[in-house]
């Protein structure tokens, strides 16, 4: 059997332990044992898949993530998601659908200091949702408003997927935090606009809550503070070079957990809780990483991806042809496989491919985020909705994703946006240097 | 036949106290690295750097993700895609998660094995951590340790399937 035979087999071996429901970095670890103990030999697939274990387990840079994941686990469980909604609902409230916008700035801001996507939708659905079906919002674009807000957490940093995305492709974590800003902010006004564009349309959608006295506005902005506080030490001590990504996040977790200590706003209870969470979600990633390394490794000496890429770059096809196709392959795929194990399983092969093309590989990650982003409303696996339905059990799956239909188109128009001016991400990170 | 049930009652009750030991060693890793590394920077500005906090986080990590493995298997906390899965009749489900188990305990078997004889060979060549020399040769048996775990948890879901080992 030649390599290429070994990595089509081993693909379709891949495709159908997918099929069979095998977590995602098992799957990945088993073919890529399998598949380098045929090609090169049994014993050499044994060290292979023992060394890449050891190495992501151990491996300093990937600490960074159960770091991050306990500064949103803890923000999570000390209340700073409702102060968050409080403030935006005080400024934004009195506008046609404010408390939906409302929530999209909140997620936004929760985003800040929570890198998950699930985990910013299901705080915000628990904080929001009540307060809209109270001001009889339409339960459509209430829920809808959540599921979508909910996947910026995967754009404005800390993102998990950024992380993961950054150690694959050996690009700095930093520079890929920083081109998730912009896109996270063009994300959430255009959100904005279609909520207020909705309601002025229609404004039984959303209802126009009282206004807020200006004292009352201010003294609400104090709410944001932490969020602003441990946002700006995090990415700002990692910018000015102070911080390493590691100690970004271990001053991140810190500071989130003296702050709820000051507050007295979380029990030892709820802090086990939030230990219990960060393990578990931790240990999801890390797992995921390590099965990507070794299915990497079984790539690497089938030499499928440089097959793909030399082969894609001989084609009279233009780039922008072969990036859109790519795009539309991520598009399709995410409808059905979680983003993150998405991008894990498909960067090995579709990188070299990429950079091959010359496009950035920083803004490539932003699109990849972007895309990926849109499976997590999209029917009929979009996390997001499941996390909103799960919460709002009143509300049929059905109605929450013909809410989130429209945000869906949104995302398509700034992957377009994005796509033609990529300067839109790389401003940022190409200006910190 | 009372016998037996009693002995794999306590089996059970044995592997979900281990599994939340384990567990519990994760949280305290990751609240280590946490205060371990914010000490470091504090102090690094006061300009007494802690020296080999990176040795220690780095260690820690490890421990602390292993030590993890077993909990996240046991509240099914893995990322799987179910789409495809619950498209299959009910014999299909019960075979395909059937084989789908097998495969996974033999890997992890496998795995447990093989991170006994890497910590062998890291003992042997004398692997230590650059800046305290601590040793490193353990941290693959822990790893083991924790394949071997995760090994009886999927041996335990095999067993009930649509139970958990422990509740989220």
């Amino acid at each position: 059997m030649t390599p290429l035979e070994a990595g089509l087999l081993g693909t379709a071996l891949l495709l159908a332990l997918l099929v069979f429901s095998m977590p995602v970095g098992f799957a990945m670890g088993v073919v890529g044992f399998i598949g380098f103990a045929l090609i090169v030999s049994p014993d050499a697939a044994v060290s292979m898949v023992t060394a890449d274990l050891y190495e992501t387990f151990s491996s300093y840079g990937l600490t960074v993530i159960p770091l991050f994941v306990l500064m949103g686990q803890v923000a999570l469980h000390s209340g700073i998601s409702r102060k968050l909604f409080d403030a935006a609902y005080c400024w934004l409230g009195p506008l046609p659908g404010g408390m939906a916008m409302a929530t999209i700035g909140a997620c936004t801001g929760f985003g800040a200091i929570c890198g998950s996507g699930p985990a910013t939708a299901a705080t915000m659905a628990s904080v929001a949702l009540p307060e809209m079906k109270r001001f009889k919002y339409d339960m459509g674009l209430a829920t809808g408003a959540v599921a979508a807000g909910g996947g910026l957490g995967m754009l404005i940093p800390p993102s998990v997927v950024f992380i993961c995305y950054a150690i694959m492709t050996e690009q700095s974590i930093g520079r890929l935090f920083l081109a998730g800003v912009l896109p996270g902010i063009l994300i959430a006004s255009l959100f904005c606009a279609l909520i207020f564009l909705q309601c002025k349309a229609n404004p039984a959608l959303g209802p126009v809550a009282p206004r807020t006295p200006f004292k009352t506005k201010l003294k609400s902005l104090l709410g944001i503070s932490e969020t602003l506080v441990l946002f700006i030490l995090v990415m700002g001590g990692m910018f000015a070079g102070f911080f390493t990504p590691t100690e970004a996040a271990a001053v991140g977790a810190g500071g989130s957990l003296l702050m709820a200590a000051i507050r007295r706003s979380i029990s030892l209870k709820t802090l086990f809780q939030a230990l219990r969470e960060t393990a578990r979600t931790s240990c999801m990633v890390m797992i995921i990483v390590a099965g990507a390394t070794m299915f990497g490794h079984f790539l690497a000496v089938t030499r499928i991806p440089f097959e793909l890429a030399a082969w894609l770059s001989g084609l009279t096809l233009p780039s922008w042809m072969v990036i859109a196709f790519i795009i539309f392959f991520f598009l399709a795929a995410g409808c059905f496989v979680d983003a993150l194990a998405l991008i894990m399983l498909t960067i090995p092969i579709l990188y070299p491919v990429v950079t091959g093309l010359g496009y950035d590989p920083v803004w490539f990650g932003v699109i990849v985020v972007i895309v990926t982003q849109m499976g997590v409303i999209s029917p009929p696996v979009g996390v997001n909705v499941y996390v909103v339905s799960g919460i709002e059990r009143d509300v049929p799956l059905q109605v929450i994703f013909r809410g989130a239909l429209p945000f869906l188109g949104v995302l398509v128009i700034a992957a377009a946006i994005l796509m033609l001016f990529p300067a839109i991400s790389l401003w940022l990170p190409n200006l910190v240097g | 036949m009372f016998q037996l049930t009693r002995i794999y009652s306590v089996y059970t009750s044995c592997l979900r106290n281990t599994v939340l030991l384990m567990a519990g060693i994760t949280g305290a890793g990751v609240m280590f690295m946490a205060l371990a590394t914010c000490t470091d920077i504090i102090l690094r500005f006061a300009g007494h750097p802690v020296v080999g906090v990176f040795d220690l986080v780095r260690v820690a990590g490890a421990v602390s993700m292993a030590a993890a493995l077993p909990y996240t298997t046991a509240v099914k906390g893995h990322v799987a895609i179910e789409y495809f899965f619950q498209k299959l009749g009910k014999k299909g489900r019960i075979a395909a998660d059937t084989f789908s188990r097998v495969v996974s305990i033999s890997f992890f078997a496998i795995l447990a094995w093989e991170a006994v004889q890497y910590g062998i060979k890291l003992k042997a060549t004398g692997e230590v951590t650059p800046t305290l020399q601590l040793p490193l040769f353990w941290v693959p048996w822990i790893i083991s340790l924790s394949c071997a775990v995760m090994a009886l948890v999927i041996f335990h879901n095999l067993l009930h399937p649509g139970k958990g080992l422990i509740k989220p």
